[in-house]
């Protein structure tokens, strides 16, 4: 249905019209959005809201560990969320998040994302003159949190230098 | 029927809502919403220093500032703080509300700039969208009053459609899963457990109640399902005025389940779940025409409200 013409209606009417179509019309186009969006990149302000929705069964993620930091050797490495004093910022869901997407994007060869998160990463996370891999590990998660049984193996190994541009 | 539609509240129906109680609770909730947006502005925006963008990484909203360094990170902090303050003073001028829209887009985008986005403030960016579209109310209170009502309720609408859309999309994963053999899909027993132990995985450490969940799976179905239900329904109890105080107070508690077991903290939607759904202006209206009920279900749906 189109509006009248806005000169042929009152302030009131109009108002009346945006509220009878405009606001359920956004209803219908946020949930439209939101469905259709799932699983991949939002398009912010818009969310799909799909939280746990669904249940891990064989994870397959990413994670990064530092091997050693300037002339320092770390042995064993230290992965992130596991070392303290190594790492520049605490452990953050956007910052595994970031990882993850670090790892995949190498995994798939998207030179153009890595290069992103990569800089993303040594900007936020690692110190000058680490080495580190990009190790990609295979779990049922409940098996790794009680047991600490996974697979992994190793994606890349990078030199940071967050002072690069 | 007529039993049944007199408890519901649809847009047509807010049009015959007695404006005299109802539009001064909704003052009100507007009022208490910029309040509390202004503290959270505060406590978010102060709580972001140090951050620095990096083009590439930055959301579009916020893509002019990584040129701008360390100033456009203060400007994006000062819109928030200032929109939010402005909205407070002002909340019946259009201006005032937008400032408040705009720094909360811009600073939420800032803090989502940094490899994901994170929900916790999402309701309240759109929902002070919305609310740029009240109607001043100094010029006619009469002729707008409906109209007043009826922009605050859509944005109800909007903050429990999202929970919802949560809900919906457990059931269409659930769907997926089962119809594709995989071992663990909602309605196993362990599903709880499973997401519990994959968050305390990616965030290195577990709670303790997050734990009993994990080594006792039953325990966290039974909190599960309900759950789901709760999101689910969320949406159809906007129409219901006399269920948004115990949906608003059931979805805290939701929020408050996830932060003791997966310490995972949505305190803004909590925050706003409180003014806008527990503070509901329709559920008092309602109630002062709902007759007599049980004393029980008098002092849940008691007339008082966030705005008294």
């Amino acid at each position: 249905m189109t509006p009248p013409p806005s000169s042929a209606i009152a302030p009131g009417r109009q108002r009346a019209w945006a509220l009878r179509f405009l606001f359920p019309a956004f209803l219908v186009v946020y949930y439209v959005v939101g469905v259709t969006r799932m699983g991949k990149t939002e398009w912010y302000p818009f969310a799909s809201w799909a939280m746990f929705s669904t249940v891990p069964n064989e994870v397959t993620t990413y994670r990064l560990r530092v091997t050693s930091v300037g002339a320092r050797s770390i042995s064993p490495p230290a992965y992130y969320g596991k070392a303290e004093g190594v790492f520049t910022a605490p452990v953050r869901i956007s910052s595994v998040s970031a990882i993850y997407r670090f790892g995949r994007s190498l995994r798939i060869h998207d030179d153009r994302i890595a290069v992103q998160y990569r800089k993303l990463v040594e900007h936020t996370l690692l110190p000058p003159e680490a080495s580190y891999d990009v190790v990609e590990q295979h779990y049922w998660p409940i098996e790794k949190w009680l047991h600490n049984r996974y697979d992994e193996t190793v994606v890349a190994s990078f030199h940071s230098n967050p002072g690069e541009e | 029927m007529a039993r049944i539609k007199q408890w519901l509240l649809t847009p047509s129906a807010i049009n015959r809502l007695n404006l005299d109680s109802t539009l001064p609770r909704a003052e009100r909730v507007v009022r208490w919403y910029y309040a509390v947006l202004f503290a959270l502005s505060l406590l978010e925006g102060f709580g972001s220093r140090g951050h620095k963008l990096l083009a590439g990484n930055a959301l579009w909203p916020v893509a002019w500032a990584p040129a701008l360094g360390t100033v456009g990170v203060i400007l994006i902090r000062a819109l928030f703080i200032g929109g939010s303050l402005s909205a407070l003073l002002k909340p019946d001028e259009r201006w005032a509300r937008g400032l408040a829209a705009l720094g909360c887009l811009e600073f939420n985008a800032f803090s989502n700039s940094f490899g994901k986005i994170n929900h916790a403030f999402h309701l309240w960016i759109v929902t002070s969208i919305l609310l740029v579209f009240l109607p001043k109310l100094a010029a006619n209170r009469r002729s707008r009053g409906h109209d007043y009502l009826q922009v605050l309720w859509y944005t109800q609408a909007f903050v429990l459609l999202t929970y919802s859309m949560a809900g919906s999309a457990k059931v269409i994963q659930a769907f997926g899963q089962w119809h594709s053999g995989e071992r663990y899909w909602l309605l196993r027993p362990e599903a709880l457990s499973i997401h519990v132990a994959s968050h305390f995985i990616d965030m290195e450490h577990g709670t303790v109640f997050g734990t009993a969940i994990i080594h006792h799976p039953w325990l966290g179905f039974a909190f599960f399902l309900p759950s789901v239900c709760l999101e689910l329904g969320s949406f159809f109890a906007g129409f219901v005025p006399r269920l948004h105080r115990v949906w608003g107070a059931g979805l805290i508690l939701l929020h408050a389940g996830i932060l003791t077991v997966m310490a995972l903290n949505f305190y803004p939607a909590m925050l706003l779940l409180a003014v806008l759904i527990c503070g509901s202006p329709f559920a008092a209206e309602s109630m002062a025409t709902g007759g007599v009920r049980p004393r029980f279900f008098r002092k849940l749906f008691s007339t008082a409200d966030v705005g008294r």
